[in-house]
């Protein structure tokens, strides 16, 4: 009993206080008549397996020295293979030390990773790799060349493939797809998809994801020889795009991307908006949350029966009531653009404007009290501007927030200049925060230049926000 | 719903609430050193093992569970409540806080095989990774160190280990 309730109130002693006296002196954790307690060597096989195979390739051979409890465990523990520098930080050695590992192991696999490999004259072994018993079952795979010559073809082996019915997660990337595979694939555990630089029909790619049934979140990025995209998916739940960088005057142009049914779509998100694509139509996506970066670089976007061009809306039949996060790359920054995105989400709350200050700039625009936007009035709670210069245009379009986000609880500024003391006091009278229609709301003024949102959680379901964490190219976090 | 320690833990606590909320099926598990549990079935199918019984319908007298103390249970009980009641990211920050807690090895390990032994796959899986975030980067005497393994083998085994995975050792 008295046991039972030490345990029960250690949980409330505080963390350091634990460590503290639980930490090893020196030789390891000895009970009270010094025996050693060597707990972990107590866990089953399979669970000590599970807990190996967790461990960067490097750590868990070495576990094979521990002790003779641990010794053949490696071998036998799903192993996680990664190519990286932590194997070697030279290229030659990092094939040489793959071959080795997979005729030493067993099967299964839990993870292959080869982050850039250079193909050279290596086709064959790396074929070879992906043939090897030692990667059965595989569930997590990266596959990726690096590449040396632009104008040489770099194939994705067709043998990658073999793990299409274990795989979970995969990324591809910089490679040439066996387009003719792509009808006969079916993969039915994979959740995440990665296909980063990789030059495939539009055809190809949409019979692979055809053959994704249970796919929760797809990255699209920089892919060669797809003009349209088209979503059908009743799992997918976030997509992140971007075109290609490095297109030749004859190549495919990243033109469409269509959300034609998928009723489980919480975030859509335009990963290098500059860039394209041209048009985004969401036909039907009843959960979409999260949504951004837009800009006026994509010449029209469709959500429902909604159409904006140029970030102009040109017609604001549907809204979207599910829509709580709006990312937007604003030039000017122009408010009444803003605001009617705004009317199409009147459940918004959270609201990123990157700021491109425009000379001429006018934004004049009045709150209409006697119709309100309930947007405003109800929902929106916090607003983040980057780039701002407290200049008349951007001061302007700041101030409507400040006086109309009634339930607004914070709003930072991502500051171009530095911020000193007599710049900030003439901001805050300038925006006139002391007549905020919040009284909760605060304030915060950040220095640093940053023109985009980096977005690299496409696959983080479990973030609310992923934008709320985006670290910035230039160390800004706002 | 008694407890034979003198404090309600915080598992009873939301387990009642659930429990009542959706006035749902209420399942009574017996730690092997005697703490009861009363557990909200959609809670206490989390587990595996229990989940099948109550499929069986054989958990009308209570579960027993002959490999789990009650402190453990506890703490099973709360990564179990808190998963099925939270939000991903909130989930995501509470996990980082209950592993933190978990500094003790023992309780680590405790956790491990009750995890285990239930087949709560998700707890299990988290615990192993919390596991597996303590050996790495360790050297293997660190490791022997901080878990109190001995080391077992002769020299020459161990020299043997060492040549033949050379390029897993420094």
């Amino acid at each position: 009993m008295e046991a039972a309730a030490a345990g029960a109130t250690a949980a409330k002693k505080s963390k350091s206080e634990r460590i503290e006296a639980q930490e090893p002196q020196g030789s390891g954790n000895r009970d009270v008549e010094g025996r050693s307690l060597d707990l972990i060597s107590r866990l089953p096989d399979e669970v000590l397996g599970t807990v190996i195979s967790l461990l960067p390739t490097r750590d868990g051979a070495r576990t094979q020295a521990i002790s003779r409890r641990w010794r053949p465990l490696w071998r036998s523990a799903p192993l996680n293979l990664e190519a990286d520098h932590d194997l070697s930080t030279q290229d030659r050695k990092r094939v040489l030390f793959v071959s080795k590992i997979l005729a030493a192991h067993r099967g299964p696999a839990r993870r292959f990773a080869l982050p850039g490999i250079r193909l050279r004259d290596r086709y064959a072994k790396i074929d070879g790799w992906l043939r090897s018993r030692a990667l059965t079952g595989l569930r997590e795979m990266e596959f990726r060349y690096e590449i040396e010559d632009r104008l040489s073809p770099y194939p994705l082996p067709p043998s990658v493939f073999r793990f299409a019915p274990t795989l979970c997660v995969a990324v591809i990337g910089y490679c040439h797809f066996p387009n003719g595979m792509a009808p006969s694939l079916n993969f039915p555990c994979l959740k995440q998809l990665t296909l980063s630089v990789v030059t495939m029909s539009e055809d190809a790619l949409h019979s692979l994801l055809s053959g994704c049934r249970v796919l929760e979140s797809l990255l699209l990025s920089r892919n060669v020889g797809i003009a349209r995209i088209r979503i059908r998916s009743q799992t997918l739940r976030s997509i992140g795009f971007s075109p290609a960088w490095d297109i030749q005057a004859s190549a495919v142009m990243f033109q469409e991307l269509v959300i034609e049914d998928a009723p489980n779509l919480q975030r859509l998100l335009p990963l290098d908006p500059e860039l394209g694509p041209a048009n985004i139509r969401v036909l039907q996506a009843p959960k979409l949350e999260i949504l951004g970066t837009l800009s006026e670089r994509i010449s029209k976007i469709e959500l429902g029966a909604s159409v904006f061009q140029e970030m102009v809306a040109v017609s604001l039949t549907t809204s979207m009531h599910t829509v709580k996060v709006l990312v937007l790359d604003s030039a000017g920054p122009n408010l009444a653009i803003v605001v009617d995105f705004l009317k199409c989400f009147p459940c918004l709350e959270k609201l990123y404007i990157i700021s491109r200050l425009k000379k001429n700039m006018k934004n004049v625009l009045r709150y209409n009290r006697l119709d309100p936007m309930e947007c405003l009035e109800l929902h929106l709670k916090k607003v983040v501007l980057k780039n701002y210069e407290g200049k008349r245009a951007d001061v302007d379009f700041a101030r409507f927030f400040v006086l109309n986000a009634k339930k607004l609880k914070e709003m930072k500024f991502g500051v171009v200049n530095n911020c000193n003391d007599k710049w900030l006091a003439s901001q805050r009278r300038r925006l006139q925060l002391d007549n905020r229609a919040s009284p909760d709301a605060r304030f915060e003024f950040k220095s640093g230049v940053c023109n985009f949102f980096i977005n690299n959680h496409t696959h983080d379901l479990w973030m609310a926000d992923p934008f709320d964490s985006s670290l910035c190219r230039c160390c800004m976090r706002i | 719903m008694s407890s034979s320690s003198d404090e309600k833990k915080p598992a009873d606590d939301a387990a009642d609430a659930a429990a009542a909320a959706e006035d749902e099926q209420v399942v009574m598990l017996r730690s092997c050193d005697g703490e009861e549990f009363a557990v909200g079935a959609s809670v206490a199918k989390m587990s595996g093992m229990v989940s099948n019984m109550i499929d069986d319908d054989c958990v009308d007298g209570g579960v027993q569970l002959p490999m789990v103390k009650g402190h453990v249970l506890a703490r099973v009980l709360e990564y179990l409540n808190k998963k099925h009641g939270s939000a991903a990211e909130e989930f995501t920050n509470f996990k980082a806080e209950f592993f933190a807690t978990l500094a003790d090895r023992e309780a680590l390990f405790d956790v491990i095989l009750a995890a285990n032994f239930l087949h709560t796959q998700d707890l299990l899986d988290d615990a192993c990774q919390c596991a597996a975030d303590r050996i790495r980067g360790k050297k293997v005497q660190e490791i022997r160190d901080y878990f109190g393994i001995v080391n077992d083998f002769t020299p020459e085994e161990e020299e043997e280990i060492r040549k033949e995975n050379a390029w897993a050792f420094d």
